[in-house]
């Protein structure tokens, strides 16, 4: 028979699940949104629109080109900031927003005004998130991608887009000299391989 | 119960000691640069470069997936890296920053493990460029480089086992630096 002690502690246990871990989960969830909208209300900034974006992402979510399986861009104009301080904001606002699955992989900052912020993590299913974020003087584009590294490495060996090829052709004739190199070294190894 | 608990916390101090030296050594390479956190406000430009865990993971698949035999060799030179960390600070000025700053780090190369492989000291803008590598067996766990000039500050720390051949052969291509080591003896 379970104790009121305990009855008590699995309800607290249970109300804590269903109403601080979804809060919690959406604090964190929301990385992008929390960037973008640290930017507009921080530094005044300026969304500038991008024409046919929808369909732009629309299309990548079909093609895929490149293994991107998503992406978003958001760029500002007319940022107001003190470049004394943007570097420290900018930093709190990413821990803040960023929770400990992503990773800080770079950060630039110049005294400039120029900063670039950006972040990865996984997202399962051999996915990739990376988000950056780049200020530069007056602008700024927040930029996030969810990425298939597999299919990008077939991109980088294949560059084609609806079986349009998007190299030059110029590819390196290293790679089937040195395939005949090696060719030659197997059969050279094979030889003995025969006598025995 | 009782002995229940006892049994456990015998496990657990257990694995506390069994794991403990294992995961104290592969940190060991890792040097601390957050002493140079005071660096960040004196710097007109500041570089950051943290790549691990994941990063390192998606760089080895991508190029373990290419069919380019260069690339293959980079995955293969890369496929037990731990980390890559690097620091740079630029200063607008000269003797703008702390020289003790940068002895700090070169400070945490004197520890055991770590072997100075080259240093150059040149009285051109007062440069002094250390490198140090750390092996476990025969094999490089760690490189650091350190280099400081009047107006800047640049740290590299690798760490895990780096092939040096496999370096050797592959510099000049795909964006590594050529390095040039007359290897006659």
């Amino acid at each position: 028979m379970l104790s009121k002690k305990n009855v008590l502690a699995i309800m607290i246990l249970f109300l804590a699940f269903t109403f601080i871990a979804p809060v919690a989960a959406n604090a964190k969830g929301n990385e992008y949104k929390q960037i973008v909208r640290h930017l507009k209300t921080k530094y005044k900034a300026k969304k500038v629109k991008i024409p046919f974006m929808f369909l732009a992402r629309f299309a990548v979510s079909i093609v895929r080109p490149a293994g991107v399986k998503s992406f978003s861009v958001t760029i500002f104009e007319d940022l107001k900031f003190s470049k004394e301080t943007l570097d420290e904001e900018m930093q709190a606002a990413m821990r803040d927003s960023f929770g400990a699955d992503w990773s800080p992989i770079l950060r630039i900052r110049s005294r400039d005004g120029e900063q670039v912020y950006m972040y990865m993590r996984d997202a399962g299913k051999d996915s990739v998130k990376i988000s950056l974020v780049t200020i530069d003087k007056e602008q700024a584009a927040v930029i996030r991608a969810t990425i298939n590294p597999d299919r990008l490495a077939e991109f980088m060996d294949n560059p084609k887009i609806f079986g349009i090829k998007l190299d030059d052709g110029n590819k390196t004739s290293e790679t089937p000299e040195k395939t005949e190199e090696t060719k030659v070294v197997t059969e050279k190894t094979e030889e003995p391989k025969k006598d025995n | 119960m009782k002995s229940f608990i006892k049994q456990i916390s015998k496990i657990a101090l257990l694995a506390v000691f069994v794991l403990l030296p294992s995961a104290a050594s592969a940190q060991d390479a890792r040097l601390r640069f957050e002493k140079l956190n005071g660096l960040e406000t004196k710097a007109r430009d500041v570089v950051e470069v943290n790549i691990e865990g994941k990063l390192l993971d998606l760089a080895r698949r991508v190029m373990t997936k290419s069919k380019d035999a260069d690339a293959q060799k980079v995955s293969q030179a890369i496929k037990d890296l731990k980390g890559i960390y690097v620091r740079v600070y630029n200063f607008e000025n000269e003797n703008e920053y702390n020289p003790s700053d940068v002895e700090e780090i070169r400070n945490q190369l004197t520890a055991p493990g770590w072997e100075k492989l080259a240093n150059v000291r040149s009285k051109k803008n007062n440069q002094k460029v250390d490198v140090y590598t750390m092996f476990t067996g025969d094999v490089m766990s760690g490189l650091a480089v350190v280099v400081s000039e009047s107006k800047s500050i640049a740290l590299v720390n690798v760490i895990g086992p780096i092939d040096i051949d496999l370096l050797m052969e592959l510099s000049g291509k795909m964006n590594i630096p050529k390095i040039d080591i007359d290897t006659n003896k």
